[in-house]
């Protein structure tokens, strides 16, 4: 597996630390999420390795050029058309959730339009990039952003105002019957490989997935799991945790560095998080954007300067349906959709799945 | 791709152009600004279960040196609610209150009880108010203990905040509760938290933080005692630096222990879900800080023996004190919880057991050596 694959997958799973997955997870802590996160866990190490498996046989391809080859374009066609919408609306999410906090937290006192005008001309600079750019991107806040954020994570295991035995009690809900909107959630953290639907075409060797890399994604997914549900818990308490809006910042903002560079560690802390965030946002509508131009664009349109305008209306539709939902959704809204989202992601995720299935048994053949 | 080239160019300019939108300092120049440095609510005289907020502002100067002593401005008004009183505030100064830097939070005894979580709400939904603020009770009241000035303030400090947290002052007597630590254990059930209690002398220029109340829901809060505070700081704290006077016939030692620590478990009891006993075990290091008599390193074994009956005996009514009152500040409850999985009933059992529990505890202490004298 490329160390690119690592990385997007990565970048997920932090991007997801602070928005919505934590609360849906929280809601349920009672009913089920112990067990629901174990199933889900082995379900996202299968996820991935059923991806790569199912491009092993396309290095240098992507999903659309994949299958303008081998499917009719009716069933194409729509698929694209899925994928890119589901793409879009992961990206859209964590912009909204990412606008909100910044409001909430960092510039109570800014205008919401503002900082939209802030965020979305940044995100769309990402987006016309060239996709080799972004990979350079992801790399670059890698190095830079990623050690410090691991840093800052790992202290937190270290640190007294994490109470176990809160942590313990949380733990003692295991026998619960599993949820079904905990294992999409859950499972959504292991999402972030399948941007190589995408990225494949800049992958050119061909990938691997043994038993060394499901250990790496299995010992990845261990920690971004109990990171997410327990250290909250410890800092914050079980019982009412499910209260909480937004359980990662309460707890960033909990933790108390004595002799830090700044004693409140949430300011370091969210702008960190933000920068992996705003990377996350940028590659999910990367492959959005390209999903939706390979929509249009797989009849060879007649007009000329055809990579222009589907650009220009992609782009233009983005701005705008995330504009309009910024400023509309409110914060049970974005909680509702958000499981929603969620809940959908495992059933597209077997949609893919037995597409993929039809295209490697048609190479074959 | 010419016109992939011209669109980034535009990107780029309307990225760098968002600049131009900015004013700096979130719109409000520090000099506009008022740090409020601490916030004391009291209840209220005149308003009917509402709340007295009196709110402690470092006033700004030029230059440190400028100025010998600090410089403070109170603001004080009642109100329904904190919320209330402190927006009516914001209409007393000309300048805009800023909570940001607000890190010690007292309040008056009297309200030191369960429901504080009602007004503390306030608190935690504001998201520029820090939840690594302190939160300590007040004697007599929180406003009297705020404008203590004590004379070890140096400018451009704040004397309460030196007290907590283990920067400055670190002594064992101190608790320092955070505040989402306090909301989290109010919440919780099987543990009560656990406040400093800040006190002042007659003239009212020193304060004296060495006593503790434990949060509970009756009307008159139980103080921890000096000594208790000592012990419920060391044993589950880790704290320490602290010192025990241990008298044995004519002999007095006071021993300096820099490392306690303490581990307990249930013990099961038959036919029975609930647990008989706890099982305590504590250890701590060492050394002969101050004695009266000439000591021999040899006979030290002999001096561990002695101070660990001694602690024994002053941990075990520090808790049979805590059972009798049945408070939990130890979160035994919760340990109980932590230990066995979910039931509906499992903390309504505890509490059922709890004042029936036996304490077993057992104190090592591990003396080094007799300090630099024999």
């Amino acid at each position: 597996m490329s160390r690119i694959v690592y990385l997007l997958l990565i970048s997920n799973m932090i991007a997801n630390l602070i928005a919505s997955s934590p609360r849906i997870l929280f809601a349920k802590s009672e009913h089920g999420a112990i067990v629901t996160m174990i199933i889900a866990l082995f379900f996202g190490v299968f996820m991935n390795w059923a991806l790569i498996t199912s491009f092993k046989a396309f290095p240098g391809k992507s999903l659309p050029q994949i299958l303008t080859l081998y499917l009719s374009k009716w069933i194409a066609i729509p698929a694209l058309f899925i994928f890119g919408v589901i793409w879009y609306v992961s990206g859209l999410q964590t912009l909204i959730t990412y606008i909100d906090i910044l409001l909430r937290f960092i510039t109570p006192e800014m205008s919401i339009y503002l900082v939209i005008a802030m965020f979305i001309p940044v995100v769309t600079f990402g987006i016309i990039m060239q996709s080799r750019n972004i990979l350079f991107t992801i790399e670059l806040v890698f190095i830079l952003a990623l050690p410090v954020a691991a840093y800052y994570v790992i202290k937190l295991y270290f640190t007294e105002q994490v109470s176990w035995d809160q942590v313990a009690i949380a733990m003692t809900f295991i026998d619960n019957p599993p949820d079904y909107t905990v294992f999409s959630a859950t499972t959504y953290l292991f999402v972030g490989a399948f941007d190589i639907i995408i990225f494949n075409s800049l992958l050119k060797k061909k990938m691997t997935f043994g038993i060394k890399q499901a250990l790496i994604v299995f010992s990845l997914g261990v920690f971004m799991i109990f990171t997410t549900y327990f250290i909250p818990i410890g800092v914050l308490g079980f019982d009412q945790v499910e209260n909480i809006l937004y359980p990662w910042i309460l707890t960033s903002d909990s933790i108390r560095m004595k002799f830090g560079v700044i004693e409140r560690v949430i300011f370091i802390f969210l702008l960190l998080f933000l920068a992996i965030a705003f990377l996350n946002i940028t590659i999910h509508w990367h492959v959005a954007c390209k999903l939706f131009q390979s929509v249009f664009d797989i009849e060879k349109m007649k007009i000329k300067s055809r990579e222009k305008i589907s650009f220009m209306i992609v782009i233009v539709i983005f701005w705008l349906i995330a504009i309009y939902t910024t400023l509309k959704v409110t914060e049970y809204d974005l909680f509702l959709y958000s499981k929603y989202f969620f809940n959908s992601i495992p059933i597209v995720f077997i949609g893919l799945m037995i597409i993929m299935l039809v295209v490697n048994r048609r190479v074959k053949s | 791709m010419k016109f992939l080239s011209v669109s980034k160019w535009l990107m780029a300019f309307l990225c760098m152009s968002g600049v131009l939108l900015q004013s700096g300092c979130a719109f409000k120049d520090i000099d506009k600004r008022l740090f409020v440095s601490s916030i004391g609510i009291d209840p209220a005289e005149h308003i009917e279960n509402g709340y007295k907020v009196t709110m402690k502002v470092a006033l700004p100067f030029g230059a440190i040196k400028d100025s010998a002593k600090p410089s403070f401005a109170y603001l004080s008004r009642e109100g329904h609610s904190i919320g209330e009183a402190i927006r009516m505030l914001e209409t007393h100064v000309d300048k805009i209150l800023e909570l940001g830097h607000m890190k010690t939070i007292i309040v008056h005894e009297k309200l030191v009880r369960d429901d504080m979580q009602s007004f503390m709400d306030y608190f935690i939904r504001r998201g520029d108010i820090q939840l690594i603020a302190y939160v300590a009770g007040a004697r007599p009241s929180a406003e009297s203990i705020l404008k203590v000035e004590p004379n070890t303030e140096a400018p451009a400090s704040v004397a309460l905040i030196n007290f907590f947290g283990g920067t400055a002052n670190d002594s064992p007597y101190v608790v320092t509760t955070y505040l989402f630590q306090l909301r989290r254990d109010i919440l919780s059930e099987g543990i009560d938290p656990v406040l400093p209690l800040i006190e002042t002398n007659e003239k009212g220029d020193e304060l004296i933080v060495n006593n503790s109340i434990v949060v509970d829901t009756r009307e008159e809060p139980i103080v921890l005692s000096t000594i208790h505070t000592k012990y419920y700081n060391s044993l589950l704290k880790g704290s320490n630096g602290f010192t025990y006077l241990i008298r044995d016939g004519g002999l007095e030692l006071l021993l300096n222990i820099n490392q306690s620590k303490m581990k307990y478990k249930f013990v099961p009891s038959k036919g029975s879900v609930v647990p008989s006993a706890i099982d305590m075990h504590i250890v701590m290091k060492g050394t002969i800080g101050e004695a009266n008599k000439d000591l021999s390193v040899a006979k030290l074994d002999e001096y561990n023996r002695l101070a660990s009956k001694d602690v024994k005996q002053k941990v075990l009514q520090f808790l049979t004190k805590m059972q009798e009152e049945s408070l939990d500040p130890f979160g035994f409850g919760l340990r109980y919880r932590a230990t066995r999985l979910h039931t509906e009933e499992i903390f309504t059992t505890w509490q059922q057991a709890y004042p029936n529990i036996e304490f077993k505890v057992t104190v090592d202490v591990k003396l080094q050596g007799t300090g630099t004298i024999e």
